[in-house]
């Protein structure tokens, strides 16, 4: 009887992580920022429904993120993250939408960049950021 | 995990955040984790147990002052010292606010005079964080902190969040406070905070006749600066705080035909303080540092017949030097410090005046086996100070501590073992205790009384990652052993309060009054943004029965009052995209005992209920809207013998509950950051 409860609270508890490989999904982002303000802008904006876990580094600009995919797709993680107003690779925010982060954070900024030590940005200055938005994931940089 | 961090837009925000002396720099540095903040955050490489209480946390209540803000702490409880004054006091391993050891950016700030009223001096708004240590701490801070360490870190200068406003209103109560960094250059960064609070209207909810908070008019004002040279650092600043409250009866300033009880206190503190601290070359840890802060308190205080006037000046100095020894897994630090403290008191009668003077030297080496903490550290802190009282005391100190902890994957384990000692200060730290007319029967002596214990303590903290959300888990057991110790009691009848000042041989540690505390506690994100916490904490503290005593029993132990044995916490805490919080909290206080005669056994148990909901503009702020005590318990009757004040029987500091019922409060704050 006893041999029983142990073993099945020991299956219960080796199920847990097989039971979430199956439908879990580690991938990273390449998202732009400037600072700690930012980080959380970002991490907060991608840590929607299903998504599990987030981590913006901000040396590295790597979004380290776990989610659910069959509760939430990239896609709809990257939408979340560009209307916060940050800019993911291949997938720039519209000028409205950058136009929220704060004064502080302008991270499209060639001077904002030179002053926290960062190169250039996703989205190029003397490009329309509509038109990179509309060209969605099918532009190369 | 979750992520409303509302530190600085900025490369320095880490060094603006470890807004400490110097001497701590690299190791406050370590602590500060940018962007995954949960509130309550347990540092993995401290090695002595400590609990980092950040803003975010300090955001989820309607804290007003530093004695307010651990409402969603299970490890402290604040109580009202009596039902008059509105004083808070917090306690911490089952013992008495004086027994903590209060710093600022870990330089001591509070003792003597301000050892209890002075958290009410440390507005809520002005605190970045709080770092809360159980059982003493480092040597370097002093010999005290018998039950452990309050460390808080004001806002810094040196940030892009330039400035910070936050207005409050509850019943009757306002409060405003404003930040505003004036000067940054790339040196020198300067930031002023002021802090009003008034309390307008008569509140008595009980109608019993005394208001239930006093009329107040509170105005802090503080100036600090900050330098950041090349290869030094350096703080200075001035406080003023002035206080000024009316409580007691509800018909005060009016005409009356039997005279009224009443209470005023007026008291006018100022306070300045100077930080420096050099990096030396030679090695990459090799610095030298300085603390100074000086204070003055003038008070001035009735209550009922009973008049209560004290000065207070205090200065305090430290000298530090740091570095490796070896390579740098082993540091050492070497010092000395002083402190002198002359306190002038009347009191009825009695004469409460002290000059006191320590000197003190120590050494401290920690090792760390591995830089992210993996393994055995140790810190091993020695010091030996010289106390002189006024006609009293006058003596050696030795006072060693050790602390280990032992990381292994998701574990780690702290014990510790130290020595500590105070003195203490009749007047100021028992005045709830003069809001009654119990004749104070000081068989010792009025003169400050030396209390010494060794703490025995240890922790376990687990910490894993269980479906890709991190879990909490921590458990801590404390013993704090005295073996001397000044004993109150209020058990003989309602005419007497007795002190008594007893020391303890090693012999009799058998029969030495003691506190245990063991807490158990965790948190976990069960869904989605929603954190929930729970605790439960069990206290045992004991005094020498001196009722027993005067019969001649000398080593009889009895349960002291207004301890709390059982306390249940359990919160929710939810965090939404787009700037909405709503907290949920509830605490549940097991029942106390009360003095033997005229009260009953003990008090009935209770439970504080509270929430609040805030939410975060884009640009205007964030807004809040809270409700405390929303089970509206009370503690009907806190002034006993109410209707007959000048009777032996008038007693209003036996508080063991809420004397307000169910509030609202609502606020607003709001940061400017640079353009």
């Amino acid at each position: 009887m006893k041999l029983k409860t142990i073993l099945a609270a020991a299956i219960l508890f080796l199920s847990i992580p097989s039971f979430g490989q199956s439908n879990i999904t580690e991938t990273t982002l390449e998202v732009d920022g400037l600072c700690g303000m930012c980080k959380k802008r970002i991490e907060n904006a991608a840590y929607i429904q299903g998504v599990k876990k987030v981590n913006w580094d901000l040396s590295t600009h790597e979004l380290a993120i776990t989610y659910r995919n069959d509760k939430v797709n990239e896609q709809g993680i990257i939408a979340a993250i560009n209307s916060a107003g940050h800019d993911v690779k291949d997938h720039i925010a519209t000028d409205e939408q950058y136009a929220t982060v704060h004064g502080c954070c302008t991270y499209r900024d060639a001077e904002m960049r030179k002053s926290h030590g960062l190169d250039d940005a996703l989205c190029k200055p003397n490009e329309t950021h509509e038109e990179h938005h509309a060209h969605g994931g099918k532009d190369k940089h | 995990m979750i992520l409303a961090v509302a530190f600085g837009c900025t490369v320095n925000t880490a060094l603006g955040q470890s807004d400490s002396s110097s001497i701590q720099l690299f190791e406050t540095l370590d602590q500060v984790n940018i962007g995954s903040d949960p509130g309550i955050s347990l540092s993995k490489k401290a090695i002595i147990t400590q609990e980092l209480i950040s803003e975010v946390e300090l955001r989820k209540a309607a804290c007003c002052d530093l004695s307010e803000s651990f409402e969603t702490n299970a490890s402290i409880s604040a109580s009202f010292t009596d039902a008059v004054t509105g004083t808070r006091q917090i306690r911490l391993l089952g013992l008495e606010g004086p027994y903590a050891l209060y710093t600022k950016g870990n330089l001591t700030t509070m003792g003597g005079l301000a050892s209890v009223m002075g958290l009410g001096f440390i507005p809520g708004a002005w605190i970045q964080s709080i770092q809360l240590t159980k059982g003493p701490g480092s040597v370097v801070n002093g010999a005290g902190a018998i039950s452990g360490q309050i460390n808080y870190e004001l806002r810094p200068s040196f940030t892009e969040q330039i400035g910070h406003v936050n207005l409050f209103a509850g019943p009757g109560r306002f409060e405003q406070n404003l930040i505003y960094t004036w000067h940054q250059s790339k040196k020198w960064s300067s930031n002023i905070m002021v802090h009003g609070r008034q309390q307008l209207f008569r509140w008595d909810g009980n109608k019993d006749g005394y208001l239930d908070t006093p009329l107040s008019r509170h105005f802090f004002v503080q100036n600090a600066w900050k330098f950041n040279g090349k290869n030094s650092e350096g703080q200075l600043g001035i406080k003023f705080s002035s206080a000024d409250n009316i409580g007691g009866s509800t018909l005060y300033g009016k005409e009356t035909l039997a005279p009224i009880w009443s209470h005023e206190l007026q008291t006018d503190r100022y306070e300045l303080w100077a930080k420096r601290g050099y990096f030396l070359k030679g090695g990459i840890n090799r610095s030298i540092g300085t603390q100074f802060s000086a204070n003055y308190q003038d008070l001035d205080s009735y209550f009922g017949e009973r008049l209560f006037k004290a000065k207070e000046l205090r200065t305090y100095g430290n000298l530090i030097f740091q570095d490796n020894i070896i390579d740098t897994r082993r540091s050492i630090k070497v010092g000395a410090d002083f402190n002198l403290h002359n306190v002038e008191q009347e009191m009825w009668g009695f004469n409460g005046d002290y000059d006191a003077s320590t000197f003190g030297i120590y050494g401290e080496y920690s090792y760390v086996a591995s830089p992210d903490g993996e393994g055995l550290s140790m810190i091993l802190g020695q010091r030996l100070d010289h106390l002189n009282i006024t006609d009293n005391v006058d003596k050696f100190f030795y006072v060693p501590r050790l602390h280990i902890k032992y990381n292994s994957g998701a574990w780690s384990l702290r014990s510790q073992v130290s020595r500590s000692y105070r003195y203490t200060t009749l007047g100021a730290e028992y005045m709830g205790y003069m809001a009654n007319n119990r004749v104070f029967n000081l068989s010792s002596g009025s003169a400050p009384a030396v209390e010494s214990a060794w703490t025995l303590g240890t922790s376990g903290a687990f910490t894993k990652d269980i479906a890709f959300k991190e879990l909490q888990i921590t458990g801590d057991v404390f013993l704090t052993k005295f073996d001397r110790k000044m004993t109150l009691d209020l058990d003989q009848d309602t005419e007497t309060a007795l002190f008594y000042n007893r020391s303890w041989t090693m012999n009799e540690w058998e029969d030495q009054p003691y506190s245990l505390s063991a807490q158990f506690g965790g948190q976990y994100e069960l869904l989605h943004r929603t954190l929930f916490k729970f605790a439960y904490r069990y206290q045992k503290v004991t005094q020498l029965n001196l009722t027993a005593f005067n019969q001649g029993i000398d080593n009889e132990l009895e349960e002291v009052i207004l301890n709390v044995p059982h306390l249940l916490y359990g919160g929710i805490s939810y965090t939404g995209t787009k700037g909405l919080g709503i907290e949920l909290n509830a605490t549940y206080n097991s029942s106390q005992r009360l003095p033997n005669v005229g009260y009953d056994d003990r008090s009935p148990a209770f439970t504080m209920l509270g929430g609040q909901v805030s939410k975060e503009f884009r640009k205007r702020g964030q807004v809040y809207l809270g409700l405390q005590n929303a089970l509206n318990v009370r503690q009907l009757n806190p002034i006993l013998g109410g209707d007959l004040p000048f009777e032996d029987r008038f007693d209003a500091s036996v508080v063991w509950g809420p004397i307000m019922g169910r509030q609202v409060y609502m606020g607003w704050r709001y940061d400017l950051r640079k353009p």
